[in-house]
């Protein structure tokens, strides 16, 4: 009786089997990079979670840099009374805000809506409320931002809103 | 009424056949590192990192690189392996 069993397998097969187990990788990296855009770590919940903006010295007086917090285009401004953080997407129409250095303003240039960069409030234009705070911390010569001062607010605007 | 039916024959064998398989065992093993690369710099980077432009030009390498290295395979495996395919008439 014949109990050998064989296996047999051509290098053609193995070559497949090799690229398919590459491919689910490559289909598994793409899926949970595509989960953490979804759900960014402290989307929605308020939660308070450091992300580091920039160092201290990147950002010189006078100047900004834009970040994404929460999967929102933001923007960190150094003022002569300190740092300030905003989501830069408009409350009007969620187009992006952008410094104005000139007007010493934040402006959005769809329809001109202008914020003031020290409070975010509305200074002039058709937006309905002011640019949403950030509440930041600075240590270690670097600058963190911590969580929306309203922590609703990133249910209250569209899914696509200044994710770009 | 003319049927043709493609059958398989045997793999390629000789140097040519054997180094190709050697290349494409080494480009697969090479596609898993830069896959796993590519992703583990994506999920690992904070917000900040990943919104720079020196972030999204690695993040582009290491794509092409990997386009390249899988266009590599293909015509390793197209040309050192691919089982020779016979054209069969059925009357």
């Amino acid at each position: 009786m014949e109990d050998k069993i064989t296996l047999t397998i051509t290098r053609r097969k193995l070559t497949e089997i090799f690229m398919g187990l590459v491919a689910l990788f490559f289909a598994g990296g793409a899926t949970a990079s595509i989960l953490k855009y979804l759900w960014p770590a402290t989307a929605a919940t308020g939660e308070s979670v450091e992300i580091k903006i920039a160092n201290v010295d990147e950002v010189p007086t006078g100047s900004v840099k834009k970040f994404m917090f929460n999967g929102k285009a933001s923007v960190l401004l150094h003022m002569p009374a300190g740092f300030r953080a905003f989501g830069s997407v408009c409350t009007h129409l969620g187009c992006i805000a952008s410094w104005k250095p000139d007007e010493n303003l934040i402006e959005c240039p769809c329809h001109l809506g202008k914020f003031d960069p020290n409070t975010g409030e509305v200074v002039s234009g058709p937006p309905p409320s002011p640019l949403p705070a950030i509440d930041i911390v600075v240590k270690n010569g670097a600058v963190f931002a911590l969580n929306w001062k309203d922590s609703n607010y990133v249910k209250t605007i569209s899914f696509y809103s200044g994710a770009a | 009424m003319h049927i043709e039916k493609i059958e398989y024959g045997k793999e390629k064998t000789g140097l040519w056949s054997q180094v190709a398989f050697a290349l494409i065992i080494l480009l697969t093993l090479a596609a898993a590192v830069i896959t796993g690369n590519i992703f583990w710099k994506i999920l690992s980077s904070d917000a900040s990192a990943a919104s720079t432009r020196s972030f999204i030009e690695e993040v582009g390498k290491l794509l092409a690189y990997l386009l390249f290295d899988l266009g590599a395979i293909i015509y390793l495996y197209v040309k050192g392996l691919l089982q020779d395919e016979y054209v069969t008439t059925l009357e």
